[in-house]
């Protein structure tokens, strides 16, 4: 007896490996169509009447099921093959959930107006072979076959002509989707975040000249095998036609017809043979069943001769689901096309997983959503206890009404997670368990993580149950704290440098009161970042003024600041960060002076010097000048225009011909030394690691160690294929080789 | 995420004029950082020395951090302040420093300053009456472009011990050097 859909509820899973390792198995398959007829040419007797006792719990027949005449769909009824020579669209084994399908047929003589999807010659077809018609009534079939069945007489003269005659039909989704009208289910093995395209985003992403991003490049990259896959297709429909083509022609000597009784005797011993592999061989009659026709290509060859050739597959074809494209899904990556709640859910801190079928229109089949904080997984609708069962069924109203089954289940194993068994376990941390949409638990959560000392601290009376678990949960907040942050990674093909700048002290310098300003010129190829978006320079600054330091007494400043550059590819490891130093001396009456100037360098790639870690002495200098400046200094005071950026870079000097020489006796080239500053440098940098994104979803399993979590610091072949694919698209897109 | 273990102590304050101190500590992080376990910011207890200019503090640290990113690395801020006989007490000393990117053990000098009186009254009052100019805002140590109109005065020298872990920053391809 026909059932509906199962009731679709939402599972909770506790994923306790790694998410990156969940599969599901899905399989779907077609079970039957309902054909509209118009109520006002409806003459016959109340058929619904006697047929709702086939649908006890059918709540989507009540309207049409008056209009049709239903037929139970089972192998045991007729030896179908035998009449049409088409083995059964499914096994009993597809069948295991106990469905029994039942396909409805117009009564040809009422000359009810067919459907798009129906057959356009449909009363002619009828009309020339009512005795197939006859046993058509009592026997077992796929829609689809039938419209080869009506088919083949208006056919059978041209049938010759090429496959175009899936679009005389005027199907789209018959002729995108043979294997599943006929029959055959749809297959696929769907991992976590795994990217199937549909039919738009296949055309979209095959042409090159459409992928820009890197994203799109890799899209056109995955999409060449699914191309390939319709190419391998269409040549092996193409030789299978050409073979019968051959089989068909007029023998017209005698030696000829010798030949061709040898080869069909051959043919039915090989059918024969065939046959009886089919049936002492259950795989083999599964796939059978999967594409009937081949089985009555091999076995039953003439039988072709009432057929026409687009309407029949002769390949097997497992994967149509993946070649066809009808199961496609819908990513993360894919945030452009992701609808607004899915956005949402993201910004909750979800990744989102939807999948689709492409049954014209697209449905939703499964919609999953995983948790990274909690280690759940939200599935709707709830796995099936196997996917074989189908459970779920879709409708689909086009001008007929087509109902499809599917079922999924996960090939990992999941533990259910159990709300009430959780909320009675008291090691668990209520206010990070609380999902986090509801906006109180965020807002909690949020207070926690910024104030973790908010947890109430345990009454003075406690008893030692209580004080335990206060501990506990200190010890749960702070390792939720270390896990639930992600690491900031530098974007891709970048590296981030981050300079840990100090300048200590200054001193014996002519005057006191100084203080330092310096200047930052980073190298060309590399981006600042900011520490306070709010600094309008964060390439310079200054330190405090040291009142009576700098000259006899040390002037200390203390003074650190953050520099943190992003190096992008281009950047050259010889080109230099500059950092100059200007260091001024205010006496009483508000007057500067300059003591001195000096200059520090380091490379954004190698390793610091030593004492630049410890903290290194730089010599100040500054011009000499002449008598009359020393004067003007001594009196007047005031700083004089000096370019000291231009004078510390060398390089720049020797493109303009003035080579710098410490032979060179030219007085504005003249310096003095003055005093020396106490500064040092530490440098860390961080590349761009895949890995850490893939880290975080794994703390919550208690796994510390990279070899727990099966990372090493050693590169898998895969990542170094993969990044060879990409460095490589890299290089081509570059040079302008892409195609 | 990458994890800092900062073990150690401030050891003495040496250099200062004034005889009686203790000092406060503050270890400042970026936003990326989280405090996992330990106390983020002390006070010594009032320390003085009989023979030398110096004050013994042997204030232990330890503080377990996280980072979910180098931005922000942490740096340790140190006020050291004077107490007279009235048990008034005011700034003498502010400096820090960062946190070095090495792991292992490292002696630290933090060389400090102190807000320079404003004129002559209150050089005779720091002097005589105890007492002196204090920032009222800390963010004025480590901000601002026309930093130098702030007047100090060199002070003494903080020496601190410590003891760094780090773990997991190579995980995130984080390398010191």
């Amino acid at each position: 007896m026909y059932k509906a859909s199962a009731v679709k509820r939402t599972g909770i899973y506790r994923v306790t490996g790694n998410i990156a390792d969940f599969q599901m198995e899905l399989k779907l398959r077609h079970i039957s169509e309902w054909l509209p007829v118009p109520k006002f040419e409806y003459t016959g007797a109340q058929a619904g009447a006697n047929h709702k006792s086939h649908y006890p719990d059918s709540s989507f027949g009540s309207s049409r099921s008056d209009f049709f005449i239903f037929m139970p769909f089972s192998d045991e009824y007729c030896g179908y093959t035998a009449h049409c020579g088409l083995s059964s669209v499914s096994g009993s084994g597809s069948y295991g959930n106990g469905f029994c399908s039942y396909y409805n047929y117009y009564n040809p003589s009422n000359g009810y107006p067919t459907s798009s999807t129906g057959t356009p010659t449909q009363s002619s077809g009828y009309d020339a072979s009512n005795e197939q018609s006859s046993n058509l009534m009592r026997c077992p079939m796929s829609p689809r076959h039938r419209q080869l069945i009506s088919k083949q007489s208006s056919l059978q003269s041209s049938w010759q002509k090429d496959g175009g005659a899936a679009d005389a039909v005027g199907d789209s989704f018959y002729a995108q989707n043979r294997e599943l009208c006929n029959g055959g289910t749809a297959n696929m093995l769907i991992g976590w975040q795994q990217k199937h395209f549909s039919r738009q985003e296949l055309a979209r992403y095959r042409e090159a000249s459409n992928c820009v991003t890197t994203l799109q490049r890799r899209y056109h990259r995955w999409t060449q095998d699914i191309v390939e896959l319709q190419e391998r297709h269409e040549m092996a429909q193409k030789r299978a036609r050409e073979q019968v083509r051959i089989r068909r022609k007029p023998r017209k000597t005698k030696s000829l017809k010798r030949q061709r009784e040898r080869e069909l005797e051959k043919t039915r011993v090989r059918g024969q043979e065939m046959e009886s592999e089919r049936t002492s061989t259950p795989l083999r009659s599964l796939r059978a069943s999967a594409s009937p026709l081949l089985i009555s290509a091999s076995s039953e060859g003439m039988q072709f001769s009432s057929l026409p050739l687009s309407e029949f597959s002769l390949v097997e074809d497992p994967n149509f689901a993946q070649r066809t494209c009808l199961i496609h899904t819908l990513i993360d990556a894919d945030s452009d096309e992701q609808s607004e709640e899915a956005l949402e859910l993201r910004a909750a801190g979800f990744q989102v997983m939807y999948v689709y079928a492409d049954l014209q229109p697209d449905t939703l089949l499964i919609t999953i959503k995983y948790s990274p904080t909690l280690g759940l997984l939200f599935v709707y609708p709830d796995f099936n206890f196997s996917a074989d069962d189908m459970d779920y069924i879709v409708e689909v109203e086009h001008d007929c009404r087509q109902l499809y089954s599917y079922g999924f289940q996960s090939v990992i194993p999941l533990e259910a997670f159990d709300p009430q068994l959780e909320a009675m376990t008291p090691h668990v941390m209520r206010p990070l368990t609380v999902p986090p949409t509801s906006a109180q638990a965020k807002r909690k959560l949020r207070d926690l993580l910024n104030d973790p000392t908010s947890l109430d601290s345990p009454p003075t009376d406690a008893t030692t149950d209580e004080l335990l678990g206060y501990y506990r949960n200190q010890r749960l907040l702070a390792a939720e704290l270390r896990t639930l942050l992600q690491f900031a990674q530098p974007p891709k093909r970048t590296r981030r440098v981050v300079l840990l700048l100090e300048l200590h002290e200054a001193q014996h310098f002519e005057y006191a009161n100084i203080h330092v300003r310096y200047y930052i010129h980073p190298p060309p190829y590399t981006i600042l970042e900011p520490a306070n978006p709010d600094d309008p320079f964060p390439l310079r600054g200054a330190t405090q003024t040291s009142l009576g330091g700098g000259a006899h007494k040390p002037a200390h400043f203390s003074h650190c600041w953050q520099l943190t550059l992003l190096c992008e590819e281009q950047y050259d490891p010889e080109q230099l960060l500059h950092i100059y130093f200007e260091v001024i001396s205010v006496d009483s009456w508000q007057r500067e002076r300059c003591e001195g100037y000096t200059h520090f360098s380091c490379s954004l790639a190698a390793p610091l010097p030593a004492a630049a870690q410890a903290g290194q002495r730089l010599q100040c200098i500054r011009p000499l000048g002449s008598w009359w400046d020393a004067i003007n200094r001594y009196f007047i005071g005031g700083r004089k225009v000096f370019d000291f950026v231009g004078y510390f870079n060398v390089q720049q000097r020797q493109c303009m011909g003035a080579l710098h020489t410490r032979l060179d006796r030219r007085p504005e080239y003249g310096t003095r030394s003055t005093g020396v500053l106490l500064f040092s440098v530490k440098k860390l940098q961080q590349r761009s690691n895949v890995d850490g994104h893939w880290l975080l979803e794994h703390r919550r399993d208690g796994l510390t160690s990279p070899s727990d979590l099966g990372l090493s610091s050693k590169s898998t072949l895969d990542e170094v294929l993969a990044a060879y694919v990409e460095a490589r698209e890299r290089v081509e897109t570059l040079l302008g080789y892409y195609r | 995420m990458a994890e800092v273990h900062i073990i150690g102590q401030i050891l003495k304050a040496v250099d200062f004029v004034e005889p009686h101190l203790y000092c406060k500590w503050i270890l400042q992080s970026g936003n990326a950082w989280r405090l996992v376990q330990g106390e983020a910011q002390g006070q010594t207890p009032v320390s003085s020395h009989r023979l030398e200019t110096c004050a013994d503090f042997s204030q232990p640290l330890d503080v377990h951090l996280s980072a979910a990113a180098v931005q922000g690395w942490p740096r340790l801020l140190v006020e050291v302040y004077a107490v007279n006989v009235l048990e008034q007490s005011w700034p003498v000393g502010y400096g820090f420093v960062h946190v070095p990117t090495q792991p292992g053990s490292h002696r630290l000098e933090i060389n400090t300053w102190k807000v320079a009186p404003a004129g002559w009254w209150n050089c005779i009052k720091e002097r005589f009456g105890g007492g002196g100019a204090a920032l009222s805002k800390t963010d004025l140590l480590y901000s601002g472009v026309d930093r130098y109109k702030l007047q100090t005065r060199s002070s003494g020298k903080v020496i601190v011990d410590l003891n760094l872990v780090f773990r997991k920053f190579e995980e995130y391809g984080v390398e010191f050097n």
